[in-house]
Formats: structure tokens, C-alpha cells, sequence
């Protein structure tokens, strides 16, 4: 590293190769498109869109609502106005829009030249974008969800949501997640694999923490959201009666699952604003974040305390008080992280000197707005002041005041501060502050009235109100302030419009002056070559490090392999590990999305033989777009500069697509949990339905003990069948990995043949939906093993595996072992736990 | 020049994490007896019992998570925070009456 920065020239061309090699696709072929810069620039757009049409649904409920006894909207249309305002700004713009910037400055701010899975990325945002888009419209055929944004049933049930309305939201819903959860993947392995040498943990911009706690923590919430909409979709569709009291099951499972995702999406939400706050302050006050470790400290603090509150959500159920107790003094002790980053912020300030700019503008703004809403939050932590508010305006004010204080108003600070990053013009002072005045005055006045008519007690969600309850003049107070707060947004639109000119190279540039890696400049292929990192603020303490870096002085100045490739290095300390080849521009990630979107909004119209049909179709575009993936040793290893030669394949536990592999395998481990909970939950309730109260037998032990001795063998054979690659013998590889698929199909077919045989029926209790859900959800994972497996044979087949060129063996046999050891834990609990609870 | 090997990011991971998973069992199980406790035939004191058992136990792992970190801040001020979050828990059991 002492030889760096490299001042000898830079070979003649080594540029143009490097720009034809990362150019952008032109014309119609912009859909295949994977580069980061394009996908997060497609994700902010249709965010904002999506936010947009959101905000007009909320200017049409304040219409309705600003005088009493109005008849602009009739009922239904208003529940399904309300429902979709809060869907589309939890679900489809507050998540994506901070996952957007994160796939956008992530690269730039890590100095890698691509997020590790483009292609995911790709398939992510297009899933989103078409998903969302359907889901949307579902509005102009009066198919709009109207059950609230959290959709509790039993209101949401088919007795009392017959029409397809509800469906609309359990697929769309659960599907744009799953979208969430592969953006998750990529930003945790992006962020922990793909750093510039030498930025260890503790030199890592803020953002990025906050982005990888933002990540993690939508690993282990957001399936238990997935796991209600397809128990709720379950009972609606084949009456699995989950949530239905007189057969056993209870509407408040949902709740807890819903809200084990809810709470925490709150902060999901808020810690990446936290985090832009973080990169915001230090460069308007021109001295470093006060407090960095601390800061740390509380963004994972908050993400692991926020999984501790979701009964917050719940204190007017019926719930022990003792629990009560618990979750109201969970609640307070979330304040303290999230009170630490506030003063951290304060000190900063108090070290530096403030440049009043817009950015620090909304800053500004978004501290007296969510202190507000913070403080409220601890109100509304302490169980009776809970129960008085409970479903009030009150509650409405809170939770604006925190998600749009907490969220909006950074991300508008973000996009006035990293446009100069990606257009060729900054946009407007003068607008900017127009837009702020405008959106600070007029949230408050359209917000902060809710808390008085919330405490005169005007309940959330109703349509319109009698005259003479005093509620009047604050309704049209926030009706006001709903149309100043859009006109904000709406200045801010026409500022975007006149100035945002997107430009990679050219771009604005660094007018704040600021310290991190996300100003140096750039190309699609990212920074010209991949700096050495000795702090926090690399470009105050190296004021010629951009200079250097776009003269190709570091490492990797040009393309060692021929073809688009980035750093990966070690976890913690950042140390350069391997090159990882990263694939470009297909249609295959388009249509799989494409297609895979078709599939769940097929599925919800009941078309399902085109539903399956475009399932199909998902399937074999994600083959395709797999076979293309893991190459081999197609090169010896190259120099990437500085005497350092780095192989460009890897296997095995160092490698990208393991970590990823394992991360989704958390995914599917929490998803488990949630049903975990929600069996022994049922039972809790209504022990009544369990086979041994009921008198009914249990299926006989012999077929969960042959279930059971299969699911072993086919594990064993597939460790079995890695002997075999590692020693080259090609039929006894092919030979085992077909025995484990016969091997885990007949350890499900046992198990199903048995519960089936003792007469239980999933429609006939909870009870035995819960049974028949384990076993769905273990023969979903099994026929994902068993397409991943085949797909390896085929592999084999076509010459592509071997003992080196074995990333999708190792894959394929991580997640085999794990859908084994959970088909076996579910066994034991299905037929074990009856027993003991006897 | 391969770095250090995904085990030690684990379990440094882990370490770092000591204090807030800590938390987050006590949590679990504190929440866990109060909900299902009684299910399971434990009477309201049993509850209590338990669950100041498993606070203490808590309370000291978190201490002796400090002990061991001396010179790692983010991991002690996880395990600070961690330990204020658990005595939160605390005062809930000493304060609500049974």
C-alpha cells in the first residue's frame, strides 16, 4: 500500500475499455439495464411517484373531511382511499424509496464499482415497479383493498370482505416484500463484501450502518408480514381457519404477526433517514459527526430494541397487564438510542458552524418535527394515556409527525443534497426553500391539529363527522395545511423538473464540499480506480485523493478481466479478497420480473392456469439468467494493482453468493419462527382443538419416523454426493443428487400421507391448518431444493460443474441441509409437541 | 492476500452483538412466561419468580459482556445500553402490582 497513489501513466486506452465495458444499454434496451446507477435512479423515480399518488388520495380524504357531514367521497371509496394511502406510503414508497438511495449511493459511498447481484437488483426494482403499479390501479375498478392499511381481520375475512378487494393487498402485498427482502440481500452482501480496501467497520460511512441495520432487521421482520398474508390468503381462499375464534383460531394472531413486522417498519424506515442525517450534518457544518461510535451504537441498539414493541400496537386488546407492562417499558428504552443520535447530531452543530442551506433546512425541519413525534411517541408508550388515544387523530398526528418528520423530510434533504452527485445542475436554492417553507408550515398546520380533535375524540377512519362536535375548524385547519404541504412537495417537483439533468460523468460535483467517498467522481463503472481508506472522511484528509483516484492512480484503474468485475473484501477490516466478475445488462432479470409479477396478479384474479403458465415462464427466465452465473476459473488470477494478484473465483464460505445464500436462509428461519409462535399462540387459546382434547388420534408414529429417516438419507446423500464432485466422479455425483431428491420427496410425501390418514383436515380447525401450514411451508422450501438440486445436475450434464467450478453445488447443498433440519423441526413439534402438551 | 475467514466475522459479529441478544432473550422469555405461562399451569408468582431469575441471569451476562470488552466501544455501548433496556424490564416486575 506504500506504493499508492501510483503516479506512473496510466496505459493508453485503459479508459475507453473501461467505459465500453460498463456503457449503459440505449433506446427500448434500457429495461435491461442492471447498473445501480440506473436501477436506483428507477427506484427513487417511481418511489416518488408512487408517493405522489399517495399524497393525492390523502388531499382527497382532507377535502372530504374539511367540512362536516360532506358528501364528496361515499363511505367505500374512502376505506379504500385511507387503505391504499397507508399501503402505498408504507409499502410501496417509504421502504423502496430508502432502499433506492441505497442502491444508488451504496456503490459510490463504498467505492465499488456495482452492488455484488446487478441482475437482483434489476429483477427487484421491476417486480416493484409492475407490482406496485397493478396494485395501484386496482383503485380505477374498485378492487382496492378497504380493510385499513394493516387489514385486520375479521374484518378482512371472506365472511365480511368477500370480493376480491382484500386479495389485492395479501398477494400484491406479500409479493412486493419478497421484493424488499432480495434488495435486503443484496445491500447487506453489497455492504459487507464489496468495501474499499482499508474501510474497515469503524471507518464505514454512517449511511451504510444504518442501510446494514435497515437490511438485517428486514431479514428478521418482514416474514412474519409475509407468513400473515398467506395465512389470511390461506383462510380466504381454501378456509384454513386461522383467525376464525369458533373453529379454533384467533384474529389477534395476526395482529402480533402483523405488528412483529409493523413496529420494527418503523424504524426499518426511520434509521436510513437517521443515517443520510448523519452524511448531511458533518458536511454542512464542515467538521466530522460527533459522537460516530455512539451513533453506531444506537442505530443498532434501536434495531434490535424496535423488535420489542409491537404490542405497543396492541394495549386496547385485552392483553395481561404484567405484558403490558413490558412492551410500555420497551417502548420508553427505544427512546434512548434514538435520543443519542438526536444529541449527537446537536453536538455536531455546536462544533462546527451551520452553512444554511436547503438540505439544513429540512434538517432542521425534521428535528422539531420528530422530537415532536418522538415525545408523543413515549406518550403514547404509557398504557392508559394509550387506551384514551387509542384509534383517535391523536394516534394520526403521532404517526405523521414520526414517519414524515422522521423520513420524509430527510429524504428531501437527501435528494437536494446528492442531486449535484447524479445531474449535470444542483437544484435550486430558491425553489428549495420555497418547497421547505412550504412543506414545514403546512405539515404542521395540517398535523398538528389532529392531536387536539384526536383528544376531543374524533376517531381515525371515519368518513365524515356530524356538526356541533367541535371538531370542525380543526379539520379544516389540516385541510389547509394538507394543500400548503402539497404545494411544498409540488415546488420541489417543478424545482426536479427544471434542474435534475441526469449525468454520470459531468455531473455538479462536490459543491458542499463534503468528505466521503460518494463525491468522488464518477463513471458507470463507479470511481476510475478503488482508493485506500485510512478514515472516516477520506476526502478532507486527502484533499488530493479525487484527483488521484480519477487519474487510475489506485487500485484496479482499468478491467483486469476483460468484463464488468469489482473488489470483494473481508468483512471487518476490508482487506482485498477476490475479483468477483459481476454480470451486465439481460433481459433475463426483466422478464423473470416481469413474469413473476404476472404470476401473484393472475393468481389474485383467479386466472390460475395463465397464473401458472407465467409462473413457468418466471421460472425458466431465472434458470437462464442462473446458468449465465457462476463461471469458473475462466481466468488465472490478475493484478489489480500494487503488487497485489487476486484470484477471480472463489467457493465456499468466502464467497459472495454463500453469504447471500445464508442471509436468505435467515429469511426463511424467521419466517419459521413466526410460525412457530403462531402455533403454540393457538394452542394457548384454544387448546380445545388440539387431537388430544378432542379425542381424535395422531397419526402413528411410524410415518414421522420414516418421513424423519428420509429427510436424514437425502441429506446424507447430498453430502455424500460432494464427495463425489470433489473427487471428479461424475455418475456417482449425478447418481446421489437424484437419490436426495427422491429421498426428500418421499420424506414429504410420508408426513402428508400420515396426517391425511389419521383424518385431519386443514379446514376442520386451527389446529389442523397450522399441521397442513408447516407442511406447506416445508414443501415450499422442498421443491425450491429440489429445482435448485435438478438445476445442478443439469449443470453437471453440460460439463459446468466441477471440483473447482462448484459455487452452485455448495448453494444447493447449504440450503438442502437447512430445509432438512427444518423439516425435521417441524416434525418434532407437529407430533411431539401434542404429546407432551397431553 | 485473503483476509480473515467468514468464522472469526461471526463470531466477532456475535460478540458485538452479546449485549443486545441478551436483551433480546431476556425479552423473549420475560414476554414468553407472561404469555404463555400460564398455559403451560405456572401460577402469577411462578411468573414473577422466573422472570426475575431470568433478569438477573441477564443482568449478569451483560456485566460480564462489559468485563470482557475493554477496548471495543461499540460492543460496550451495546451491552450499556442492553443493560439499561433489561433493568427497564426490571422496574416492570418490581413496580406493577401482582
Amino acid at each position: 500500500m506504500r506504493n499508492y497513489p501510483n503516479s506512473l501513466p496510466r496505459p493508453k486506452g485503459e479508459l475507453a475499455k473501461l467505459e465500453a465495458i460498463w456503457a449503459p444499454p440505449r433506446g427500448f434496451k434500457l429495461l435491461t439495464a442492471v447498473n445501480n446507477t440506473y436501477i436506483g435512479l428507477f427506484y427513487i423515480g417511481t418511489a416518488l411517484l408512487f408517493f405522489v399518488l399517495a399524497g393525492i388520495l390523502a388531499l382527497l380524504m382532507r377535502l372530504q373531511l374539511a367540512v362536516p357531514a360532506n358528501d364528496l367521497i361515499d363511505q367505500g371509496t374512502y376505506n379504500q382511499f385511507f387503505t391504499m394511502h397507508g399501503t402505498v406510503m408504507m409499502f410501496l414508497f417509504a421502504v423502496p424509496v430508502v432502499e433506492a438511495i441505497g442502491v444508488l449511493l451504496l456503490p459510490q459511498m463504498l467505492a465499488a464499482r456495482d452492488l455484488p447481484f446487478p441482475r437482483l437488483s434489476a429483477y427487484a426494482f421491476w417486480a416493484y415497479f409492475i407490482g406496485g403499479l397493478f396494485f395501484f390501479s386496482s383503485l380505477f375498478f374498485d378492487l382496492a383493498p378497504d380493510g385499513g392499511w394493516f387489514m385486520y381481520p375479521p374484518l378482512t375475512s371472506s365472511r365480511y370482505s368477500p370480493a376480491e378487494n382484500a386479495d389485492f393487498w395479501l398477494v400484491g402485498i406479500g409479493f412486493i416484500e419478497i421484493s424488499a427482502i432480495a434488495g435486503a440481500i443484496e445491500i447487506i452482501v453489497g455492504i459487507l463484501r464489496t468495501r474499499a480496501p482499508g474501510m474497515s467497520l469503524d471507518k464505514m460511512p454512517v449511511f451504510a450502518w444504518s442501510m446494514l441495520v435497515f437490511a438485517g432487521m428486514i431479514v428478521f421482520a418482514f416474514p412474519a408480514v409475509i407468513l400473515a398474508t398467506f395465512l389470511l390468503e390461506l383462510e380466504r381462499a381454501f378456509h384454513w381457519p386461522f383467525f376464525i375464534p369458533e373453529m379454533g383460531g384467533d384474529p389477534l394472531l395476526w395482529q402480533h404477526l402483523f405488528w412483529f413486522f409493523g413496529h420494527p417498519e418503523v424504524y426499518i424506515i426511520f434509521l436510513p433517514a437517521a443515517g443520510m442525517v448523519s452524511m448531511i450534518v458533518p458536511t454542512m457544518t464542515g467538521v466530522p459527526l460527533a459522537g460516530y461510535r455512539l451513533i453506531v451504537v444506537a442505530l443498532v441498539a434501536t434495531g434490535f430494541f424496535s423488535f420489542g414493541l409491537w404490542v405497543h400496537h396492541m394495549f386496547a386488546t385485552g392483553i395481561p397487564e404484567l405484558s403490558l407492562a413490558f412492551f410500555s417499558a420497551a417502548g420508553m428504552a427505544v427512546a434512548i438510542p434514538s435520543g443519542i443520535q438526536v444529541f449527537a447530531w446537536i453536538a455536531t452543530f455546536a462544533k462546527g458552524r451551520l452553512r444554511l442551506t436547503v438540505p439544513s433546512l429540512f434538517i432542521l425541519g425534521f428535528f422539531a418535527i420528530f422530537v415532536i413525534g418522538g415525545l408523543t411517541g413515549v406518550m403514547v408508550a404509557m398504557v392508559p394515556f394509550n387506551w384514551q388515544v387509542h384509534d383517535s387523530y391523536f394516534i394520526v398526528a403521532h404517526l405523521h409527525y414520526v414517519l414524515f418528520g422522521g423520513m420524509v423530510f430527510p429524504v428531501f434533504a437527501a435528494i437536494y443534497y446528492w442531486v449535484p452527485a447524479v445531474s449535470a445542475r444542483a437544484l435550486s436554492e430558491r425553489l428549495g426553500r420555497w418547497a421547505f417553507a412550504l412543506m414545514f408550515t403546512g405539515f404542521n398546520i395540517a398535523f398538528f391539529p389532529m392531536h387536539i380533535a384526536g383528544l376531543m375524540g374524533m376517531p381515525r377512519r371515519v368518513y365524515t363527522y356530524a356538526e356541533g362536535l367541535g371538531w370542525e375548524w380543526y379539520n379544516l385547519i389540516s385541510t389547509v395545511g394538507a394543500f400548503v404541504l402539497a404545494a411544498g412537495i409540488l415546488v420541489c417537483l417543478v424545482d426536479l423538473v427544471l434542474n435534475f439533468r441526469f449525468a454520470v460523468s459531468g455531473t455538479a460535483g462536490n459543491i458542499w464540499k463534503a468528505g466521503t467517498l460518494d463525491w468522488l467522481p464518477n463513471g458507470m463503472y463507479g470511481t476510475r480506480s478503488i482508493p485506500i481508506i485510512t478514515s472516516r472522511e477520506p476526502l478532507w484528509d486527502d484533499p488530493e485523493l479525487a484527483g488521484d483516484v480519477q487519474k487510475g492512480r489506485y487500485y484496479l484503474p482499468g478491467a483486469s478481466t476483460g468484463g464488468r468485475e469489482t473488489l470483494v473484501t473481508s468483512p471487518v477490516d476490508a482487506v482485498p479478497q477476490y475479483l468477483l466478475q459481476v454480470p451486465g445488462q439481460s433481459w433475463r432479470s426483466f422478464l423473470a420480473a416481469v413474469f413473476t409479477a404476472a404470476f401473484f396478479l393472475l393468481l389474485t384474479v383467479k386466472l390460475v392456469t395463465l397464473a401458472l403458465v407465467c409462473g413457468v415462464l418466471a421460472l425458466a427466465m431465472i434458470i437462464a439468467w442462473m446458468w449465465q452465473t457462476d463461471p469458473g476459473e475462466n481466468h488465472p488470477p490478475v493484478s489489480i494493482g500494487g503488487g497485489i494478484k487476486l484470484p477471480v473465483y472463489v467457493t465456499g464460505k468466502i464467497s459472495h453468493s454463500w453469504w447471500a445464500v445464508v442471509i436468505l436462509l435467515l429469511v426463511a428461519a424467521s419466517m419459521f419462527v413466526a410460525l412457530l409462535f403462531s402455533y403454540l399462540y393457538i394452542w394457548t387459546v384454544s387448546p380445545q382443538v388440539w387431537p388430544i382434547a378432542e379425542g381424535q388420534p395422531m397419526p402413528e408414529l411410524l410415518w414421522p419416523i420414516g418421513s424423519a429417516a428420509a429427510f436424514i438419507a437425502s441429506s446424507a446423500a447430498i453430502a455424500y454426493s460432494g464427495v463425489m464432485l470433489t473427487k471428479a466422479r461424475v455418475w456417482p455425483l449425478r447418481l446421489t443428487l437424484l437419490f436426495s431428491c427422491v429421498a426428500l420427496a418421499t420424506a414429504l410425501a410420508l408426513e402428508f400421507h400420515g396426517q391425511w390418514d389419521s383424518g385431519l383436515r386443514p379446514t376442520a380447525s386451527s389446529y389442523g391448518a397450522l399441521v397442513y401450514t408447516f407442511f406447506t411451508v416445508e414443501a415450499q422450501l422442498a421443491v425450491a431444493a429440489l429445482i435448485m438440486c435438478i438445476y445442478t445436475v443439469a449443470r453437471s450434464v453440460a460439463g459446468m460443474l466441477t471440483p473447482v467450478r462448484r459455487a452452485t453445488y455448495d448453494n444447493t447443498m447449504l440450503f438442502w441441509h437447512y430445509t432438512v433440519g427444518q423439516g425435521l423441526m417441524s416434525l418434532l413439534i407437529v407430533h411431539g409437541f401434542p404429546r407432551i402438551a397431553e | 492476500m485473503i483476509g480473515n475467514s467468514p468464522h472469526s466475522f461471526t463470531s466477532r459479529l456475535l460478540f458485538m452483538l452479546a449485549g443486545p441478544l441478551i436483551w433480546f432473550a431476556h425479552f423473549s422469555f420475560i414476554y414468553g412466561a407472561a404469555g404463555f405461562g400460564g398455559a403451560f399451569g405456572l401460577d402469577a408468582a411462578a411468573i414473577r419468580d422466573l422472570s426475575w431469575g431470568a433478569t438477573v441471569t441477564a443482568l449478569a451476562a451483560v456485566a460480564l459482556v462489559l468485563w470482557r470488552t475493554a477496548h471495543d466501544s461499540i460492543t460496550r455501548g451495546l451491552a450499556i445500553l442492553s443493560f439499561l433496556a433489561v433493568t427497564f424490564e426490571a422496574l416492570v416486575l418490581w413496580m406493577v402490582p401482582q
